[in-house]
């Protein structure tokens, strides 16, 4: 099976560029994951901690949950950004209290008898919330807040931007083709070179050996080049080629 | 280079402390109440959280209607009826339920019966609760309704900056004095001079409340900026004398204690609302009986949130306007 | 000599890979920082709407109790309570109705004007009405809705370099990566090219001169399919002709592939350094169940076990290594080492640990020893200078890429995948080590120095070399255990810093010592002047680390790493230098590699007990002055070595060197 050197190298180049770019978009997407996570759960605390100060502000005078008129009002305030699906206190048992938007879920906490913690956020597949615990003045806990960020535009976001990271991977995955050209030329003119060796040797093996050793003075490249060896040892060697295998069929003859 | 971001959310994990369990059962607890002036709004809220917590309780008052010498024959009683729990009403009551930490008489103070206390505003100070470095008392717990000084002055600072601090107290009163005691070695520590005006009492006499103004007027002159209503029995009884003498000079009052402020013309005050303050005493009574612990597991405490207080009228008359952070938590009086 | 066979065409590939990714990788993560920066605006809108609306329902309250615009007090109060939770808010404003300035918070209010008067600029989608863009901040105004105030309205300006700050926070990780990336894309590049054609072709001209004397006893052992190999083809049919008229037979002959020595060094120093970041605190996790060893004890043991398991069996495997062979030397250390690290992944408890850490530190001693016998084998006294620097270019590499991988790594999979990692990594040298290493050939004598005991007592009867053992040698290994290794990490998590800022902390340290190292090989080796080189590259590193005693800041760790890996750099390669003139009379009895393996175990051993004294000095003056001390006792040691050596007669001019 015939190979070629130029493929070989220009093929190992492309591989690795390809993997170190490979590697460096998968990084980008990760990174930009984490920032547009936490841009995210800034905002949704953002939302619970104003929404915490205004019932703690209820508490404070001395009115439990349930009597809080304005909460309704409170909650709706910020309903309004199209991508927070729901807002909810419950009380510390998990009991809807009062809701904006549509509730979904419990914010995955294990509710009885714990004291849930004093914020959590939780990014999956199918809920993007966080949630913040209000407590009374005794340091109880009276309630706690989740706000709901749609999960389908959470997702939709994360891999509108995957998308763009990947594409801007793939065309930067580009620059393997040029790299792999050129190392190709470079190596094609090299295999001028070799391929009149090649062709040189075959001829001294065929016994019909001329006077020069084929080799075009124009194909070598100036300095002290490996190929430059390898030509300067073939013509030291040639008589000696010449010699061993011309004698070789006189001896057969 | 050292990034905070990530400290700005963090991801709350911890805080996993139980919460008192819900009372179950069918057991029904009787609690003996020895009040001062009757039920307040202490008593509803200590009823109250009980209630909600699902805790069955017969009360039993007893109100001494403002006179302690009717306390030795309900202590009597209180041996006869043998309740599981004696909630008592003010360091008066108290003290004379329990007796001093460090030497109570089994023959006139309650020592086997858990006591919980409210509306006491320093039990280590009055003897009925241990010093910090002792154990505590087995049999004794209680809510503290006054917010400790440090947090008084930090909440004065929220209004305005304070270098001055003026007082006026009965000298008479040994509460008052180490009240200003207190304050003056605070403000080494916050920095801030307590200037005082101590009422003048000649050959014994209690102080006249004509003598108000004056101190006040030598306070405002001597370039305070508050004044400082502490826990002084006259001053307190005379509280419209003192904030209107204030509001002539230009001074704001400030208070520690509920009364002022709602009744009466002290522009601003940090207080415990009496119900917290009853609750607060609830939660203790809930943890010896439903959870079966000792008083002496349960730590004695003020509550975590106070109520700022502003009364609007006089912070307009003054023209001392509240500050923005303030009103959001600030319980504004119009 | 190698550099000329280097100059043409491997140079050429390098370059045009490095220029490919430059290119590639800056741009796809430009790229990345504006479209993230795009998708990042609708969030950081959205908050800042909140804000504003927050500061509006403030001031609206405010005036619904009666104050008037101009009385509210506060305001300044409240913006610091702003910033306090989000820094990127740069001011805020309240214009009264006629569009006055009423207050102005974070800028002055000329500025505020300034910047509310610039032209709008574009903006991403996600921006509700209110808001805008201007003078580089996105700044959100709402009315007020108090009827008093009609026409009044508070803004707050955001500085649009919050949407970057997420994103550039992680930009050094970003070069750090590239960098490493570029350095390996370099590193298999090289093997590639020096493998297909390099060897390749040297081989065809010892063959070809072989040939040209008549001799014919030389055929091209390599077999490849593409041009060079048809080429080496027909040579060797010449050959043959040659070979069978002149009656011998020719032997196959291929240059060793020394190069791979490169891979292997880095693989087994890459899979211990890629925990290095994380294992002060990880191990931290375990010494709470072993209260009777006392803290810093138990830290100084577990950190310590790897440098005493080297020290103690290097000069072991060297013994072994005649019997053994480097390939089966080097699979065994490399499956040690892989157990080892797998083991403190999933420790149980503080005395398991500690032998999985024994474990990780042999395996790395008998992995070390077979690359160095693989050196020995594969070179003559003509190039073997430069197979070992190829082998320390392997383990530099995995200095720098080690840490600084590992630490991004373990921000993201946590400690124990780390390690896992790190084991993963010392398997793949078992997997690649046949491929890498060629077959056993055991015809040289040069084998890794074994240590005797007389070459242990001969050695350590001169003074002087006891003095560059007690005075520079230890020191540096103190510094490298007890400073680098535990607590720098320490230092940096005291001050909120992550596995991977930790990462690229320890990486200071490879690269300073990467660039300068060679250089100063040079220059100490022209000037002669080893002994100073030494003392002046332990004084270099103790004034580098020393102002953090008294300015405890991030920045100045980094400056002492720094300094450090200039001073090692500096002073290490000094020091074989300095040990070879002062034990010329033990060299000329035991030769030179007894004696170096005394050196580096008297050292090893000394260094094994840095992190112990470092964590002892911690415990009890802070860290930051525990980093003082060892500063101060390695600058004192260079300064008394610096007086010892300097009364030391001038090595003889014919001494080894």
């Amino acid at each position: 099976m015939k190979s070629s050197l130029a493929a070989k190298i220009g093929g190992a180049m492309a591989l690795i560029i390809v993997a170190a770019v490979s590697t460096t978009t998968l990084l980008n997407i990760l990174r930009f994951e984490e920032a547009y996570q936490d841009f995210v759960a800034r905002r949704l605390h953002v939302i619970a901690a104003d929404i915490r100060r205004d019932v703690v502000f209820g508490l404070d005078l001395g009115l439990p949950l349930q009597a809080m008129d304005n909460l309704p009002d409170i909650l709706a305030r910020h309903i309004r950004a199209g991508d927070i699906e729901a807002i909810t206190l419950r009380d510390c048992e998990g009991g809807i209290v009062e809701s904006a938007g549509t509730p979904r879920h419990v914010g995955g906490v294990a509710w009885p008898s714990r004291k849930p913690p004093e914020t959590w956020r939780r990014f999956s597949d199918e809920t993007v919330a966080l949630g913040v615990r209000i407590d009374n003045a005794l340091g109880e806990c009276a309630g706690v807040i989740t706000v709901d960020h749609s999960a389908a535009l959470y997702a939709a976001a994360i891999d509108r931007n995957r998308l763009r990271l990947l594409a801007a991977g793939a065309a930067g995955m580009l620059v393997a083709i040029p790299a792999f050209l050129l190392a190709r030329r470079l190596f094609r003119r090299r295999r001028a070179v070799l391929g009149a060796i090649e062709a040189n040797m075959a001829a001294i093996l065929a016994g019909a050996a001329d006077g020069g050793d084929g080799i075009d003075p124009q194909a070598l490249p100036s300095g002290d080049t490996i190929e430059r060896m390898v030509v300067e040892a073939y013509r030291n060697a040639r008589p000696a080629m010449i010699a061993a295998t011309a004698s070789g069929k006189d001896d057969q003859a | 280079m050292i990034l905070s971001r990530r400290a700005l959310l963090q991801i709350g994990l911890g805080g996993a402390l139980a919460r008192p369990a819900r009372a179950q059962g069918t057991r029904s607890y009787r609690i003996l109440m020895l009040l001062w002036r009757g039920e307040t709004p202490v008593e509803k809220g200590f009823r109250d959280y009980l209630a909600e917590q699902g805790m069955r309780a017969e009360f039993l008052i007893r109100d001494l209607d403002r006179d302690l010498s009717r306390l030795p024959g309900f202590i009597a009683e209180a041996r006869n009826l043998k309740p599981d729990l004696v909630y008592t009403w003010g360091t008066g009551i108290t003290l004379g339920t329990v007796g001093p930490w460090d030497a109570p008489d089994a023959r006139v103070h309650l020592t086997d019966v858990p006591v919980v206390f409210s509306m006491v505003s320093s039990p280590w100070k009055t003897g009925i609760a241990a010093p910090p470095d002792r154990p505590p008392r087995a049999f004794v717990t209680g809510a503290v309704h006054i917010a400790p000084l440090e947090v008084q002055i930090n909440a004065i600072r929220a209004y305005l900056p304070l270098r001055k601090l003026g007082i006026v107290y009965n000298r008479q009163e040994p509460n008052s004095v180490s009240n200003a005691e207190d304050l003056r070695a605070l403000g080494g520590a916050m920095n801030f001079e307590l200037l005082e005006a101590p009422l003048p009492t000649e050959g014994g006499a209690a102080p006249s409340p004509d003598a108000i103004p004056g101190a006040v007027a030598d306070l405002a002159r001597r370039g305070a900026q508050v004044l400082y209503i502490g826990p002084d029995n006259f001053v307190g009884a005379h509280r419209a004398a003192l904030t209107a003498a204030g509001l002539a000079e230009g001074l704001p009052c400030f208070t520690g204690t509920e009364l002022e402020i709602r009744d009466g013309d002290a522009m601003f005050g940090l207080v415990s609302r009496y119900d917290m303050v009853g609750r607060l005493a609830a939660s203790k009574a809930m943890r010896i009986l439903a959870e079966g612990r000792s008083p002496g597991e349960v730590p004695i405490e003020t509550l975590q949130r106070f109520s700022y207080v502003v009364r609007l009228p006089v912070a307009f008359a003054l023209k001392l306007y509240p500050p923005l952070p303030l009103l959001d938590y600030a319980e504004v009086i119009r | 000599m190698i550099r000329r066979w280097l100059l043409d065409p491997v140079t050429q590939c390098i370059c045009i890979t490095g220029v490919a990714l430059a290119v590639a990788l800056s741009g796809i993560s430009l790229l990345s920082f504006h479209t993230s920066q795009d998708a990042l605006f609708g969030q950081l809108a959205g908050k800042a709407l909140i804000e504003t609306d927050q500061a509006r329902r403030r001031i609206d309250r405010a005036l619904d109790l009666g104050i008037p615009l101009d009385g509210i007090v506060g305001i300044d109060a409240m913006f610091k309570g702003l910033v306090a939770a989000e820094p990127d808010i740069a001011f805020m404003v309240v214009s009264g109705s006629d569009d006055g300035i009423v207050s102005a918070s974070g800028l002055s209010a000329s500025e505020i004007g300034v910047i509310q008067a610039a032209a709008p600029e574009a903006m991403p989608e996600g921006a509700a009405s209110g808001q805008s863009l201007r003078g580089g901040h996105l700044i959100t105004r709402l009315p007020l809705t108090t009827p008093s105030a009609a026409g009044s309205h508070v803004a707050i300006g955001y500085d649009a370099e919050a949407l970057t700050r997420p994103l550039r926070d992680s930009l050094v990780d970003v070069g750090i990566i590239l960098l490493a990336i570029m350095l390996l894309s370099f590193e298999l590049m090289l093997l590639v090219l020096t493998v297909n054609v390099v060897l390749p072709a040297r081989t065809a001209i010892r063959v070809l001169r072989e040939a040209a004397t008549g001799r014919f006893s030389l055929l091209h052992g390599q077999v490849m399919t593409d041009e060079l190999g048809r080429v080496l083809g027909r040579i060797n049919e010449g050959v043959r002709r040659g070979a069978a008229k002149l009656g011998i037979t020719p032997s196959a002959t291929h240059e060793p592939r020394l190069v791979g020595v490169r891979l292997l060094a880095f693989l087994f120093v890459c899979a211990e350094e890629l925990a290095r970041p994380i294992m002060p605190a990880y191990f931290e996790t375990f010494i709470t169940s072993v209260p009777a060893l006392g803290r810093e004890t138990a830290i100084g043991m577990m950190m310590g076990a790897h440098m005493i398991m080297v020290a103690l069996i290097t000069p072991a495997a060297s013994m072994l290594y005649g019997h053994i062979g480097r390939r089966h030397m080097y699979a065994a250390g490399a499956l040690i080492a892989t157990l080892g690290l797998l083991g403190t992944a999933f420790a149980q408890g503080f005395w398991d640990l500690l032998l999985w850490r024994t474990l990780s530190g042999a395996g790395y001693a008998i992995t070390f020893t077979a690359c160095q016998g693989f050196v020995l084998e594969s070179t003559g006294q003509a190039n073997r200078s430069q197979g070992v620097a190829m082998m320390v270019s392997g383990i530099m590499l995995a200095d720098v890429c080690g840490p600084a991988i590992g630490g991004i790594l373990a921000a993201r999979i946590g400690y124990p995948a780390t390690f896992v990692l790190g084991a993963g990594l010392a398997l793949l040298a078992v997997v690649l080590m046949p491929r890498l290493m060629g077959p056993d050939t055991r015809a040289t004598a040069d084998r890794p120095p074994r240590i005797t005991w007389s070459a242990l007592t001969g050695t350590l009867r001169s003074p002087r070399f006891v003095a560059l053992l007690l005075l520079a040698a230890i020191p540096s290994k103190v510094l490298l255990t007890g400073y680098l290794y535990y607590l720098v990490p320490v230092a940096l998590i005291e001050r909120g810093a992550n596995a991977a800022e930790v990462g690229r902390a320890l990486m200071i340290y490879g690269l300073v010592a990467l660039v300068s190292g060679p250089l100063f090989a040079r220059l100490a080796d022209a000037r002669g002047r080893h002994g100073l080189a030494v003392a002046a590259g332990g004084l270099i590193a103790a004034m580098g680390i020393l102002p953090v005693a008294e300015i405890p800041v991030a920045w100045v760790i980094f400056l002492g790493i720094a300094a450090l890996g200039l001073g090692q750099a500096l002073s290490i390669s000094s020091q074989v230098s300095v040990a070879i003139d002062l034990s010329a009379a033990a060299i000329n009895v035991h030769g030179t590699g007894p004696v170096m393996g005394v050196m580096r175990l008297m050292e090893r051993l000394g260094g094994s007990f840095g992190p112990f004294v470092a964590a002892s000095l911690a415990a009890a003056f802070g860290t930051t002055t525990a980093m003082g001390l060892l500063a101060l006792y390695a600058g004192g040691s260079a300064i008394l070595f610096l007086a010892v050596s300097m009364r030391a007669p001038k090595p003889q001019p014919d001494a080894p060197s």
